[in-house]
């Protein structure tokens, strides 16, 4: 045992905070080899089309070129990828291979790659490439799309439905019918996209001598893209190592396969050099994945109590011309459906979900996968309800909210729950933002003619995802991380770990976790993360696992460590190891706290005069661990956020006056971590809900990829973020951690719509549709 | 090309130049500093921001958009020289790890020298300091605080070496960058197909995004005598190379709308690399300064080799993408009356910072006794150039200075402008906003509040 938790729990400093100030970050964008080449890629200007004619003989001749692939020299390399998963069960998706071939299926699809000495030289030689294209008509609608005799909207397909699924319970029918009230609301919740600051990058870099491949790639799942790689290039996964150094942002977005990653492996493998492919911002609009893109419609149920009783929902969401691999584009629609009216006793439910084809950028996993979509459409019904019977927004929460000892509790759409506190949530922020004094000044400021809004939303969070989120569908995306921690000769403490980071803090908390377990401090633990040759397979980041499971992976490996010091402590001090402890760097008399020996001195001893151990005794001071959760299949979070708005009803601009989080993540590793990914999660939340969307006109074209035209929210627009914290510690694991990166995101979205549609209450005015920008709010107040 | 500067505290003496490599490419590809990023090659992102310094001071600029030539005889810190000579952290280095302002790390270096830059200036708007860095993890706050938590903090010693070096050491003359208006006068008299480069954040783009390469280049930024506002008795006149940060400031006392929308006008970085003579130059219809301007009866002061001529800068702007500007002309100022402030600018976009207008309308109205004695009323984003509202203006003159005649006068938009619908807005949300502008001028007037921020700019 050690002293005590000394560093779980406190605000430590992240340690790689220095680096980037001084400019010394090193991400891949930073990085050049040797021998290295530059790729760029001719893409097609049409959403949809037939390559009539492709001549890349005068590009292949211009100076600096390399080298010139069409998808007839490069595909072949590659076993083609299919976007589908055994457990959505009848979904289908077209095989993608890396460069089209005959056919063009989206305004970007990469059609030739240039490889030169410069990327500027190999942009140049893009404009040589002789491209002629026979347009065809795009499948740019969703719904058009579904329609009898619509075109398919890729090869190989019988139809644009790529999957459709139906969630009901047996009462369903009957709650409608025996309802008091029912609202209903059709939504449309725009395409975004991620907008990393550092755009994707990827050097691919294989040796013909040794037969090594190495892919340095700014991306969350390096082990995945060892896996991937692998598997498609027919190489030897020992022979495959994928570095993922410091990363400039990812959200999800950089843990898709990407047809320009997968040329540019094939293309280091052909040449046997490396080759490095940087997206530029226009590229990163029409390549990246983009997200949401939903209409929705809703129905709610409710008795004269005000009690919800059933909740009834079609999804429609439109994903592109293929499912990405090798997640799906189907998650996010299936957690819509499943979210929908999670924190709520609500007995029935039906929801309906329809993944549509279209000739556009696909769509798939980004941060808060399907949370905001679910959250907005449940609370907007909500207060839809509310207003029906006349309540306050609280109050009809407080009323439907599970209770905080009523767990377990299963969700209508079957989500197991272990223990949240919605109920504490709700009190808290209440008190919190002052409700009742700011409704007082907004009947006072209705007065003078200014219209502020208050709006909440409570939310849960799927964290801590176990084999059912993708392994059972047979995608090879580990659902456990490993950590091995060691004492070095000189007594300092490494763990080398298989969680990543990308900003989180996810290296620190590992530090001060593993720090806890070995009575040391957190600058003495040095954390590797990122390698697939130097740290232990598993899933890596996605889905809110960093701390959850990587922590509770890091806290066991250290422990196994420990009781190895422990009993090497115990030979060498002729001492009962249950006697002993580690504190201060030093092993301890767990009864007086006095110092027995150094963990140095256990270093000394173990590596250089391991002859004067007993038989036996192991003295590898390293541990592996490696851990997967085995009880609930997810660990769930919940709180609630609140927003507080201003609309200008004259040119429907709205003001972001306050927003409020109360989050409940169980255990709490680090408290200014934890609400740093709250702040930046709501951040994220609020930019689709006012400014950002991937806009398309009727052909298929992107109308808006350009970061003076693709709107993010900056310092100034952004609202003060206030946050409160329950603590429910899951008791699933030792540590108790759960995730909380998607929380902020899921549910501010949610309470900056309430939050207008009360602004815009008194005018008989409501909006439903994401991104609120000043022309939509005009035209819902019939001014446009 | 010769050039020379002062990178990081060390003389750099480069040649063979091309005109139109950028200081970013330049830094990561062939000097190895690679802790200025590029996060778009567009200069809105801030991801690249480096700090220069001349005579005229320190200020942040994207080195996306900023050409080497642009920098002979300045001086250049990037991230790497933020910290000490001997590694001592920056203020607002500390600042940034004790608020925890950095997460994945890539937009830290130019959150950095933004903050360093407005630091030395002594800037404690922070939120417009940092209304061109873009950061998608942080949610910014933390920034915000770090920011404020270091702004007492003495400058450090190396933040102000740069200026005395530049004192101390001459600049000798560039062929391609003239010292003086004459001297540009002759230069593109005998090269009138050159491209004039001002602030570079237009032609940048026409450069990184556009992958054209003018040549030749004359560059603008060495002609001190086209900078500056002067204030006169009866005028004031603006030098063409006057920078939107200084015009702004200028702005402040005698129009504060103006100023305000100003703030707002991009960002720190292109504001301190933007040209009231290029912005109108370039003809943009959604540029901002010619709509307060063309309010504010101001006449372009235009310049071939010895000839000058006046017009009003209505008169300019002929069609879209068309002025009345000859080979080899250029843009020497732009002046308007004094007057009373009677101006307002409204700038609606979608996004309150560094966003392009939907609609800048600007009006600037005169009352005698309860009558409308004069109506100049001028719009960006309602035609396909800046145009004024000439039927609202007559509608407006001679008429009591009431409700009634407000609502008259509305109508008179459908009569002057028929905007078109693009991603920015819809022809209707432009013409029902115009509307509402003149209507809230009046409001305003009257002494009403006001309750958004967004839109009184």
């Amino acid at each position: 045992m050690t002293a005590g938790n000394e560093h779980i729990g406190q605000a430590h400093r992240r340690g790689n905070a220095l680096r980037h100030l001084a400019g010394r970050g090193r991400f891949v964008t930073d990085l050049a080899l040797p021998r290295m080449l530059h790729a760029a890629f001719v893409r097609s200007p049409m959403a949809r089309g037939r390559i009539a004619e492709l001549d890349v003989s005068d590009a292949a001749a211009a100076p600096g070129v390399v080298r010139v692939f069409t998808a007839e020299t490069l595909n072949k390399t590659c076993a083609p990828w299919t976007g589908t998963l055994e457990h959505f069960a009848g979904m289908k998706s077209a095989p993608q291979n890396i460069l089209a071939e005959g056919a063009v299926l989206w305004a970007g699809h990469p059609v030739t790659m240039i490889l030169a000495h410069s990327r500027a030289e190999a942009e140049d030689a893009c404009e040589l490439v002789l491209l002629d294209i026979e347009e065809e008509e795009a499948v740019v609608d969703g719904d058009a799309a579904l329609l009898d005799g619509a075109a398919p909207a890729s090869e190989g397909i019988d139809s644009n439905l790529c999957f459709r699924t139906v969630l009901e319970t047996p009462g369903l029918d009957d709650a409608f019918a025996s309802a008091a009230h029912v609202v209903e609301e059709s939504f449309t919740f725009g395409r975004h996209t991620a907008v990393t600051l550092e755009p994707r990058a990827v050097i691919a870099d294989f040796d013909p001598s040794t037969g090594q491949l190495t892919v340095h790639q700014g991306t969350q799942t390096p082990y995945q893209f060892q896996d991937v790689y692998a598997r498609h290039f027919g190489l030897p996964e020992s022979k495959v190592r994928v570095i993922a150094p410091d990363v400039g942002g990812s959200f999800g977005m950089k843990l898709h396969v990407y047809n320009e990653e997968m040329a540019t492996v094939a293309a280091s493998l052909t040449l046997g050099r490396p080759v490095r492919f940087v997206a530029d911002r226009l590229e990163s609009f029409v390549s990246d994945i983009h997200a949401r893109d939903h209409r929705v419609t809703a129905r709610m149920a409710v008795d004269a109590a005000g009690t919800i009783l059933a909740m009834d929902v079609d999804d429609m969401t439109q994903i592109g011309a293929f499912s990405t691999y090798p997640r799906t584009s189907v998650a996010e629609g299936n957690q819509v459906i499943r979210l929908m009216g999670a924190p709520y006793r609500m007995p029935d439910y039906r929801g309906r979900l329809s993944v549509v084809f279209q000739n556009k950028v696909q769509t798939s996993q980004y941060r808060a996968v399907g949370h905001p979509i679910a959250c907005a459409v449940t609370e907007a019904l909500v207060d839809r309800a509310a207003e029906q019977l006349d309540l306050d927004p609280f109050e009809i929460r407080a009323r439907n909210l599970v209770a905080d000892d009523a767990y377990p509790h299963v969700s209508a759409t079957g989500y197991q729950f272990e223990k949240l506190s919605h109920q504490t949530s709700l009190a808290k922020l209440r008190q919190l933002m002052d409700y009742d004094t700011l409704r007082s000044e907004q009947a006072e400021l209705r007065r003078q003619g200014i219209y502020r809004g208050i709006g909440i939303a409570p939310f849960v969070e799927i964290t801590n995802p176990g084999a059912a989120f993708y392994g059972v569908g047979g995608a090879r995306i580990s659902a456990q991380d490993g950590a091995v921690v060691r004492l070095t000769p000189g007594g300092d403490v490494q763990c080398a770990i298989s969680v990543t980071e990308q900003g989180q803090g996810t290296e620190t908390i590992i530090a001060q976790i593993v720090a806890d377990q070995l009575g040391v401090t957190p600058d003495q633990v040095k954390v590797t993360t990122g390698d697939t040759d130097t740290t232990p397979s598993g899933g890596a980041t996605w889905a809110c696992r960093g701390a959850g499971i990587g922590g509770e992976t890091a806290l066991r490996a250290g422990r196994r460590l420990q009781a190895q010091i422990l009993a090497i402590a115990g030979a060498v001090l002729q001492a009962d190891p249950a006697t002993l402890a580690l504190a201060g760097g030093a092993v301890i008399d767990s009864g007086t706290g006095r110092e027995r020996i150094t963990l140095a001195e256990i270093g000394r001893i173990a590596t250089y005069r391991p002859d004067t151990l007993p038989e036996g005794c192991d003295n590898s001071l390293s541990a592996v661990q490696h851990f997967a959760p085995t009880g609930y299949p997810f660990d769930f979070t919940n709180g609630i956020q609140a927003s507080h708005v201003e609309v200008d009803i004259e040119t429907g601009v709205t003001r972001l006056l306050k927003h409020w989080v109360v989050e409940d993540c169980g255990r709490i590793i680090n408290p200014l971590l934890v609400d740093e990914q709250i702040r930046g999660g709501v951040v994220q939340g609020l930019g689709p809900a006012f400014f950002e969307e991937c806009l398309y006109d009727d052909m298929g074209q992107m109308t808006n990829a350009s970061l003076a035209d693709y709107l993010v929210p900056m310092a100034g627009e952004m609202p003060d973020i206030e946050i409160a914290h329950v603590e429910t510690p899951t008791l699933d694991t030792i540590l108790g951690a759960k995730g909380v990166g998607e929380a902020g995101t899921a549910a501010a979205g949610a309470a900056a719509m309430n939050a207008v549609n009360d602004a815009l209450r008194p005018l008989g005015a409501r909006i439903s549709q994401t991104p609120m920008t000043p022309l939509r709010i005009l035209t819902a107040l019939g001014h446009v | 090309m010769e050039i020379r500067f002062l990178l990081n505290g060390e003389a750099v003496a480069l040649s063979n130049v091309a005109p139109t490599q950028t200081l970013l490419d330049w830094l990561r590809e062939r000097r190895g500093l690679t802790g200025t990023k590029e996060g778009c090659n567009e200069g809105d992102c801030g991801a690249c921001t480096v700090m220069v310094t001349d005579a005229a001071g320190a200020r942040a600029l994207n080195a996306c958009i900023l050409f080497l030539p642009q920098l002979h005889g300045r001086a250049v810190r990037t991230v790497e020289g933020i910290a000490g000579p001997d590694g001592q952290l920056h203020p607002v280095q500390q600042a940034m790890i004790d608020h925890h302002g950095s997460q994945c790390g890539f937009c830290t270096p130019g959150f950095v020298v933004s903050m360093a830059v407005a630091h030395l200036n002594g800037e404690r708007d922070h939120e417009t300091a940092l209304a061109g860095n873009l950061c998608r993890c942080t949610g910014y706050a933390p920034i915000l605080r770090a920011a404020e938590a270091a702004a007492l903090q003495p400058v450090p010693e190396w933040m102000v070496s740069d200026a005395a070096w530049l004192i101390e050491n001459g600049t000798p003359p560039l062929e391609a960058a003239p010292d003086s208006a004459e001297e540009l006068a002759a230069l593109y008299a005998a090269r009138p197909e050159a491209t004039l480069v001002a602030g570079a954040t237009d032609v940048g783009l026409w450069v990184t995004k556009a992958l054209r390469d003018p040549d030749p280049v004359i560059f603008l930024n060495r002609c001190e005598d086209l900078k500056g506002v002067q204030i006169g008795e009866h005028e004031v006149r603006i030098g063409a190379m006057t920078d939107m940060n200084i015009f702004g400031a200028a702005m402040e006392g005698l129009h504060p709308s103006y100023a305000a929308m100003i703030r707002r006008y991009a960002s720190a970085q292109v504001r301190a690399a933007a040209t009231v003579g290029g912005n109108i130059a370039n003809g943009s219809p959604i540029g901002d300064n010619p709509p307060a301007l063309i309010a504010l009866g101001a006449v372009l002061h235009l310049r071939r080799g010895a000839e000058r001529r006046a017009l009003p800068l209505e008169a300019f702007f002929i069609d879209y993408g068309k002025q009345d500007r000859q080979p080899g002309e250029f843009v020497e100022a732009v002046s308007f009356p004094r007057q009373d402030d009677r101006l307002k600018c409204y700038k609606l976009s979608k996004r309150f910072d560094q966003d392009i207008s939907a609609v800048c309308g600007c009006f600037n109205i005169r009352v005698e006794d309860g009558i409308v004695s004069s109506a100049r009323i001028a719009f960006g984003g309602m035609a396909g150039i800046p145009k004024r509202a000439a039927h609202v203006e007559s509608a407006l003159l001679g008429q009591p200075w009431e409700v009634g005649t407000i609502r008259m006068a509305q109508a008179g938009f459908d009569a002057d402008f028929a905007p078109m619908s693009d991603m920015r807005a819809s022809a209707a949300y432009r013409l029902e906003t115009a509307r509402a502008m003149l209507e809230r001028y009046f409001a305003e007037d009257q002494g009403e509040q006001v309750s958004v921020l967004e839109v009184s700019a």
